[in-house]
């Protein structure tokens, strides 16, 4: 079982994705709805991929992902920005990539989460 | 002697008497009825029966009164009226000639005399003589080569009278102030006006007259009047009253025409001609020097006047030349106004635009995050309903519905975000037709739908221009899903392009008309402002055409918006191909 975590402030959001990938039955997922908790939880729950959200009121997600690939435990943990801030067309190259970033424009439907950790974590 | 006479006044009574019966068919009157002017008495006509030879002495050179011809015969004024007197009275006078004045006066003092044809009152002795009511009246006048129209304005000139005539005694009696030189005639006085010796003469008209006319004096003549009269009359012996009461019978007979006529005859009182005298030489070079000064008067102020008119043409040419350069400069100035103005108001509208684009910016940040995460919410629970639960028809649409809102709502967000960021296009040499053409293919399905007929017109042959390929496609797809909304179901599209311009600043040209009703005037200077829009509530963002102006103004190219003279509105968009 693959684990994920979702970090949002929003945990309306973070219960849809979580309902809709461990509704597959392929993955673990776990949420955190504050950005600084995101470390923490992170090394606590050792995930395979993380889907994090940029603009959080306590701690952006940029922020965190420097923190992130500061913490050698967790630096090679596959990283997928959630952001409303950028459009579909910008991440439509096929890899979803924004200056070496994985991103994903909100609104993601499922079939894009399940792509996207088909893409960065082949099941073969 | 007597039957002689007789004969004659009976001759003289059968011609008159046919002469007035001849009148009533001539038509003409008699100016003195002859028979009933003489109406003598019996008793007068005894006496004149009874002095058949009356003796009438005559002056043989009192001019133009009574003279002698060269011929000898008696004429002048005075014969005149003893011709008449004759007519009258059917009888003629014996005639003494007397040569000089003295010599009437010895005719007369020695009785010999019976009449005097013509005297003054006073120069027949009164105790012999009695003079009739005088019938040669002249007023006396003023003969000069000037105009001198009184005795007083001739006050300290030199003023001529002949000799033994009245005026001397008037003049001296009257206007003592003159200068009174006597000359023994009327000529000799003439002459001596002529010569400067004296300024006028003093004389009767009919003298005058008679004498201007004979010497033929052309610079003197009747210029003034003396207030006093010449008055001859008939004088007869004293102790010959029914002589006396014949002759001013006979004279009060004679009527006015006869007169005038006697008159006439003497006396040439032709007004002085201008041309004559000496007043209109003196007028003519006066006149001809006044017009020669004008003449040179004006031709001096004519030139005058045109080296005036010449300087200020000068002037004006200066002016005008300075006029014309100011207007350059100032129109110079204007253009350059102009185009400050225009740079002013692309800046005020770039910055405007950009500060739209900031507010737009900010807007689409602070939309984005609240709108898409709600978003993304829904279509994870749309996914989830989807998959676990078993829905019929009707909730399977219904669901259907809500992702297509879901994205609806996304795409507005996302046209917001692109255009509150800047754009780096990425540019490639591209056929501005085959983009037509795939953005055409990429909106196929929405033609087919709404049964939309496209009608391409692309020009063949067009050079290649730069364009960001993918934004020129956004372009085309939303001028086309706007003329889709815009028509009603079965419209006409009309695509087509063509080169234009001039060398050296070609231009390809894309145009794309529409059948639908086109845009109100109000619509046509907002159009292009984001977030306004034309469409019903719920069917545009607003965004769609400044999304286009934008990626066009970023490809330095125009659009342009006209309705079409048949309906529709056409979108015009101008490439430049340099």
């Amino acid at each position: 079982m693959k684990k994920i975590l979702v970090i949002d402030d929003e945990p309306g959001l973070t219960r849809m994705i979580k309902l809709n990938l461990e509704r597959t039955g392929k993955f673990t997922v776990r949420t955190e709805n504050c950005g600084k908790n995101a470390i923490r939880v992170a090394l606590d729950f050792d995930p395979d991929i993380i889907f994090l959200d940029i603009m959080m009121p306590d701690l952006p997600g940029d922020a965190i992902a420097e923190q992130l690939r500061a913490e050698p435990r967790l630096q090679n943990i596959k990283l997928v920005f959630l952001t409303a801030i950028v459009t579909r067309d910008d991440t439509a190259d096929g890899h979803n990539l924004i200056g070496g970033h994985h991103f994903l424009a909100k609104p993601v439907s499922t079939k894009d989460l399940l792509r996207t950790i088909e893409m960065l974590l082949p099941t073969t | 002697m007597e039957f002689d006479s007789l004969s004659k006044y009976l001759k003289r009574l059968i011609l008159i008497s046919l002469l007035i019966s001849l009148l009533p068919w001539t038509g003409l009157t008699l100016a003195t009825d002859v028979a009933a002017a003489v109406s003598l008495s019996q008793a007068e006509r005894k006496w004149l029966a009874e002095h058949p030879e009356i003796v009438l002495v005559t002056q043989a050179r009192s001019y133009p009164f009574e003279f002698f011809d060269d011929s000898g015969t008696y004429r002048g004024v005075a014969a005149d009226y003893i011709a008449l007197l004759e007519q009258r009275l059917g009888m003629r006078f014996k005639v003494l000639r007397a040569e000089n004045p003295a010599q009437l006066q010895a005719y007369i003092k020695s009785g010999a005399v019976d009449i005097v044809a013509a005297t003054a009152r006073t120069s027949v002795p009164a105790q012999s003589m009695q003079v009739a009511r005088p019938h040669i009246v002249f007023p006396g006048v003023i003969v000069a080569g000037d105009k001198y129209p009184d005795l007083a304005s001739l006050t300290g000139k030199k003023v001529a009278v002949v000799k033994g005539r009245q005026w001397g005694h008037f003049i001296g009696a009257n206007s003592p102030q003159l200068q009174i030189t006597s000359m023994s005639d009327v000529a000799t006085a003439l002459e001596a006006i002529s010569e400067g010796k004296v300024t006028a003469l003093v004389s009767d008209m009919a003298t005058a007259s008679y004498y201007i006319h004979r010497e033929g004096m052309t610079d003197i003549n009747i210029v003034g009047r003396v207030e006093k009269d010449l008055e001859l009359g008939i004088a007869t012996r004293k102790d010959w009253p029914e002589l006396n009461r014949i002759m001013e019978k006979v004279l009060a007979g004679i009527s006015d025409e006869e007169h005038e006529a006697i008159s006439r005859q003497w006396i040439h009182l032709k007004a002085p001609t201008l041309i004559m005298g000496k007043t209109f030489w003196t007028l003519l070079f006066s006149g001809l020097a006044t017009v020669l000064l004008t003449f040179l008067g004006f031709i001096l102020w004519n030139r005058s006047l045109r080296q005036q008119v010449a300087a200020r043409t000068r002037n004006l040419k200066k002016e005008l030349e300075w006029r014309t350069a100011a207007e350059m400069e100032i129109q110079e100035a204007y253009e350059q106004l102009n185009r400050s103005h225009n740079e002013l108001k692309e800046t005020q509208l770039q910055l405007i635009r950009a500060a739209k684009m900031e507010s737009i910016g900010s807007l689409a940040a602070g939309v984005a995050h609240e709108v898409k995460n709600p978003l993304m919410q829904i279509r994870l629970g749309l996914d989830y309903v989807r998959d676990e639960l078993v829905l019929d028809q009707t909730c399977q649409d219904v669901v259907q519905d809500m992702e297509t809102a879901v994205s609806c709502a996304d795409s507005v967000i996302n046209s917001l975000l692109d255009f509150s960021r800047e754009k780096k296009l990425s540019r490639e040499l591209c056929s501005l037709n085959k983009v037509i053409e795939d953005s055409l293919t990429l909106v196929r399905h929405i033609l087919s739908q709404n049964g939309v007929q496209v009608h391409l017109q692309l020009q063949g042959q067009l050079p290649k221009i730069l364009l960001d390929e993918n934004k020129i496609h956004q372009v085309f797809i939303n001028l086309v899903h706007n003329a889709v909304q815009a028509m009603p179901r079965n419209g006409t599209l009309q695509i087509s392009t063509y080169q234009s311009g001039s060398p050296g600043k070609k231009v390809l040209v894309a145009e794309i008309a529409d059948s639908g009703p086109g845009i109100g005037k109000e619509d046509m200077d907002k159009i292009f402002d984001p977030f306004y829009t034309t469409k019903p509530v719920g069917k545009g963002s607003g965004l769609g055409l400044y999304v286009c102006r934008n990626i066009l103004d970023l490809h330095g190219a125009e659009i342009e918006l006209s309705n079409r003279d048949n309906g529709g509105l056409c979108i015009t968009i101008i490439f430049k191909t340099d």
